[in-house]
């Protein structure tokens, strides 16, 4: 399992961006620092704050490569994250039913 | 746990395809890959979808057409569409042909993750209320209510016509005959029957405690009134409220109640705004109304107002063989719910559940034989299992009744002496043919149904 870490913007075709990319179940996946620099949104630099978003975004990609899908729990690192506001709410761990999910190989939910 | 949605990606480029059905399906969604237009008809019309997201510019089949075909079939599948080249004409044309949504590529990932949520959970619900109305469709007709006596067929008859109008019911018998069994047969055969049915027993509650039961009352509105409370009339607007023991509604109550009645609106209590209501109203009791307004306890205009249509409940004693039916039935419930065994009821037991004179109706009824399935030894329910004193005997001496009661039950005991020969019978009772067939409408008495 790969992870890579980069500093340039990421997209995927038809979004204007991502955090990061990993395919379920895959075997390697790729994250930006880009967006989680307080300097892109015009704000003054916060090393501690980009590095608690790295690990959350790096930890999240992870969750893909093991396998586990998107969870509604807010607090949970498998919450999605499609602004930095989502990143920031997260906390660096699974919730306990992720936790079941990732102990039992990690399999497909639907959201609702 | 439901199915996750079934979502299809059309795009004729690969990558926007492939990424985009991945980045679903990482959000828990069966998204599937589609590689153009002619594709996505020929898999809508051979699968399942609940949500389509197409490409506008693609060859041959463009989005346009995918969003036409899917509108036609009148599957009542959301399409999203989306475009790299945004122009106002095809914005606008997309929407006018009943696109969900026009989406401009690159797609912000926040905004498609709300939208797709939100029709998601719009569809679920759908889905949800199509099994909810199923159930209650099932619920439906008179399923609870047995009887095959002539005057539970004429009722059930009546119910079944008035059904569906909005006229105010009057529902009238003695206590335990099953008022609001009828009540919420009406409801349930009613176009009303997927709004709430609500019902407030106004003779258990003092009077200032009806009024914001029935009515609400604003914060403040008294002392402990600390948050808006909504009233009866309000939670069942659009349904039904089912007002039971309605003769013991305080004065200024029934006032209030005749205003609603009227008006169709009301004001919370403490509220200076008023608030429109379109409930109906079925009212309940098991006392002479009429003689109530007689003694000025009722008043009479809202007598009139509440006895739009009366249904009158029968005594179980004037029901025939349906005490023997209902019998059956609480024998059938209660011996399965409590585990004993028990298939039936011996002569005699049959011939006492029949010649007793049931002063608690059905509740009694039912009552009677959930204690003989406990208490009774063996698979038949013996006579001495019911428990039945012999005060209440049909023809033993009666309790006290009032004289048209009395009078009542001695034409029945007269004609059924005589084969429901009313000549003869008439004769008997020393009135002419033309009184007693006008006795008969008075107490709504009919010979009843022969059994095979």
């Amino acid at each position: 399992m790969v992870l890579a870490i980069t500093p340039v913007d990421l997209f995927i075709p038809a979004l204007t961006f991502v955090f990061g990319e990993a395919h379920l179940a895959g075997s390697s996946g790729v994250i930006s620092t880009f967006r989680l620099r307080e300097e892109y949104y015009g704000r003054r630099p916060d090393r501690g704050l980009l590095l608690s978003r790295v690990e959350k975004t790096a930890i999240h990609e992870v969750g893909h490569l093991l396998g586990l899908t998107h969870c509604l729990d807010r607090n949970c690192v498998m919450h999605a994250s499609n602004s930095l506001a989502d990143t920031d709410v997260k906390s660096t761990s699974l919730c306990p039913h992720c936790h079941a999910r990732w102990e039992h190989g990690g399999n497909h939910r639907p959201p609702g | 746990m439901t199915r996750s949605a079934r979502i299809m990606v059309v795009d004729d480029e690969k990558i926007v395809r492939e990424s985009l059905s991945a980045w679903l399906q990482k959000s828990g969604y069966d998204a599937v890959a589609v590689d153009g237009g002619q594709r996505a008809l020929e898999l809508l019309e051979r699968e399942e979808w609940d949500l389509l997201l197409v490409d506008l510019k693609m060859p041959r089949v463009d989005g346009l057409k995918v969003l036409r075909r899917t509108l036609e079939s009148k599957s009542d599948i959301p399409v999203l569409i989306f475009t790299a080249y945004a122009t106002v004409e095809t914005a606008v044309e997309a929407m006018k042909a009943g696109a969900y949504d026009y989406l401009v590529k690159p797609i912000d990932p926040d905004v498609l993750a709300m939208k797709v949520e939100k029709i998601v959970e719009r569809q679920n619900l759908a889905r949800e209320n199509v099994v909810l109305r199923r159930k209650i469709d099932s619920l439906c007709q008179f399923d609870e209510i047995i009887g095959n006596s002539r005057p539970m067929q004429q009722l059930l008859e009546l119910v079944g016509s008035v059904a569906d109008s909005d006229a105010t019911v009057l529902v009238t018998g003695e206590s335990g005959t099953g008022k609001e069994l009828i009540a919420r047969a009406i409801h349930r055969n009613s176009k009303r029957r997927y709004k709430p049915f609500i019902a407030v027993s106004v003779g258990a509650l003092p009077a200032s405690l009806v009024e914001s039961e029935m009515f609400g009352y604003e914060k403040g509105a008294f002392t402990g009134a600390d948050h808006r409370h909504l009233g009866k009339f309000e939670m069942a607007d659009g349904g039904t409220l089912f007002l039971d023991e309605i003769a013991e509604l305080a004065a200024k109550v029934q006032v209030d109640l005749l205003r609603v009645l009227e008006e169709h609106s009301f004001f919370r209590l403490g509220g200076d705004r008023e608030i429109g209501t379109d409930a109906r109203v079925i009212a309940a009791t098991n006392r002479d109304l009429r003689r109530e307004v007689e003694q000025g306890t009722f008043r009479e205009d809202l007598y009139y107002r509440l006895n739009v249509i009366e249904v009158h409940l029968p005594p179980l004693r004037e029901r025939g063989d349906d005490v023997i039916l209902l019998a059956e039935h609480f024998l059938k419930k209660y011996s399965t719910t409590s585990g004993r065994k028990k298939d039936c009821f011996t002569p005699q037991a049959i011939t006492r559940l029949r010649d007793y004179y049931w002063p608690g109706n059905v509740r009694e009824l039912e009552n009677t034989i959930e204690r003989a399935v406990l208490v009774g030894k063996g698979a038949e329910v013996q006579v001495q299992d019911l428990w039945l004193d012999n005060e209440h005997h049909q023809s033993a001496g009666q309790a006290l009744v009032s004289l048209r009661e009395a009078e009542k039950k001695h034409i029945v005991r007269v004609l059924e002496e005589n084969g429901w020969n009313i000549t003869r019978s008439a004769r008997i009772l020393q009135i002419d043919r033309a009184t007693l067939y006008n006795k008969l409408k008075q107490y709504r008495l009919s010979r009843p149904r022969k059994q095979s």
